[in-house]
């Protein structure tokens, strides 16, 4: 069965149109399956734990980037033994009107064709990043003043200068500037800072002076601004990044922005 | 005969691994496996076992590796190439060289010894020996 984890934000009033139609169309696929309502009660963790090993299809989150973060980690925090057998997909349906760049980048591209992704159940298998126990998909991002870094124990880099610092795990992910090279699960990830001046904010510079590093652990020491893992959810510095010892299958579409590779 | 241009610089790669922009500054033991492009501040040392590229305006303060290199902007520290060492006309290198092959566009200022060996072996690839 498919379980559904609905965000807080959707029991607004002026999603129940939005959720009735995504509900048809899931019917109409028969894709139905249990519905999960969080809220400030609700412990995510506990009722996605209690849904896996009672033996779920496939995880669904149903809202923006932040809920696909709440929902991996949920799922990348279960115990496996819990529930033998192959481990489950998580998927996405994207709420229009909020930040979804996770689902652009897995090829799911509005609430409206998502079912039919979800019908398709094509499925890659990404490798996770780790910030301070928090589990994330697509990467850290953040605009700062100065900031103050040390990579895998054996430099520093100083920033003193306004830039935008990205952490990045996906690749060819279209960052401001550069576009990056990373290989997908290999163990890696990838830092870029672009510098921003009062130019480039300005206007979509094409080739700022950018700086790249591969690292496999990253402490970001102290910044002047908190850092962003998937786009939505806030870390203060010091902030200890590395690639996580594991990988969550997700059900993607065919206009993914990434090679594919199927699980 | 004489007319002939053998193009001898290093371009810049367009896919290096790593690549430290002006607005970076650097502290460490900087070692890697892939191309690097450094056009900021580097202090301490650097390594890899592919191409170097320090463009024009780096500022370098740091013993340095490499298979092949090109080297602009300010340099205080040891070169040791295991390759082709081109050394641009903007470089101010304060520091011995030991490479295999090398060339010097004008303008460059060098302040140390020059060796060349056909074989160059790296400090620590000797004690791995």
């Amino acid at each position: 069965m498919n379980i559904y984890v609905y965000d807080d934000f959707l029991t607004e009033a002026r999603y129940k149109k939005v959720l009735d139609r995504i509900e048809i169309r899931i019917t109409d696929l028969g894709l139905n399956g249990r519905i999960i309502r969080l809220g400030v009660m609700k412990n995510v963790e506990a009722a996605v734990h209690r849904e896996l090993v009672q033996g779920a299809k496939a995880i669904v989150a149903v809202g923006d980037d932040l809920t696909v973060n709440k929902v991996l980690n949920a799922v990348a925090n279960f115990d496996q033994t819990q529930a033998p057998g192959e481990p489950v997909p998580i998927f996405i349906i994207p709420i229009k009107g909020r930040a979804n760049s996770i689902a652009r980048h897995l090829g799911i591209p509005d609430e409206e064709e998502a079912g039919e992704v979800l019908s398709a159940r094509l499925i890659e298998k990404v490798n996770l990043g780790i910030a301070n126990d928090r589990y994330f998909l697509s990467g850290l991002n953040t605009l700062c003043g100065q900031a103050s870094l040390e990579i895998d124990e054996n430099f520093s880099l100083e920033i003193s200068s306004p830039s935008e610092i990205a952490i990045v795990n996906w690749p060819g992910q279209k960052n401001s500037a550069y576009l990056t090279r990373s290989e997908k699960n290999d163990h890696k990830l990838e830092l870029i800072i672009t510098p921003k001046t009062r130019w480039s904010f300005a206007s979509s510079e094409k080739n700022p002076q950018v700086s790249v590093f591969t690292f496999q652990k990253l402490l970001i020491r102290q910044a002047d601004a908190d850092f962003l893992a998937d786009y939505t959810y806030s870390l203060k510095t010091p902030i200890q990044i590395s690639m996580a010892d594991k990988s969550i299958p997700v059900i993607v579409g065919k206009n993914r922005l990434f090679n594919s590779n199927p699980a | 005969m004489f007319n002939k241009q053998v193009n001898a610089n290093l371009e810049k790669p367009n896919a290096a691994e790593t690549i430290i922009g002006p607005s970076v500054k650097v502290k460490g033991n900087f070692h890697g496996d892939g191309d690097m492009v450094i056009d900021g501040v580097v202090e301490g040392s650097i390594k890899t076992k592919g191409r170097l590229y320090i463009g024009d305006k780096a500022k370098i303060n740091a013993n340095i590796e490499a298979k092949e290199a090109r080297i602009g902007g300010e340099i205080i520290g040891n070169l040791q190439i295991s390759g082709y060492l081109n050394v641009a006309g903007s470089a101010r290198i304060n520091g011995d060289i030991i490479t295999q092959s090398l060339s010097i566009e004008k303008g460059a200022q060098i302040n140390g010894k020059i060796n060349m060996q056909n074989s160059v072996q790296s400090k620590t690839d000797k004690h791995d020996e």
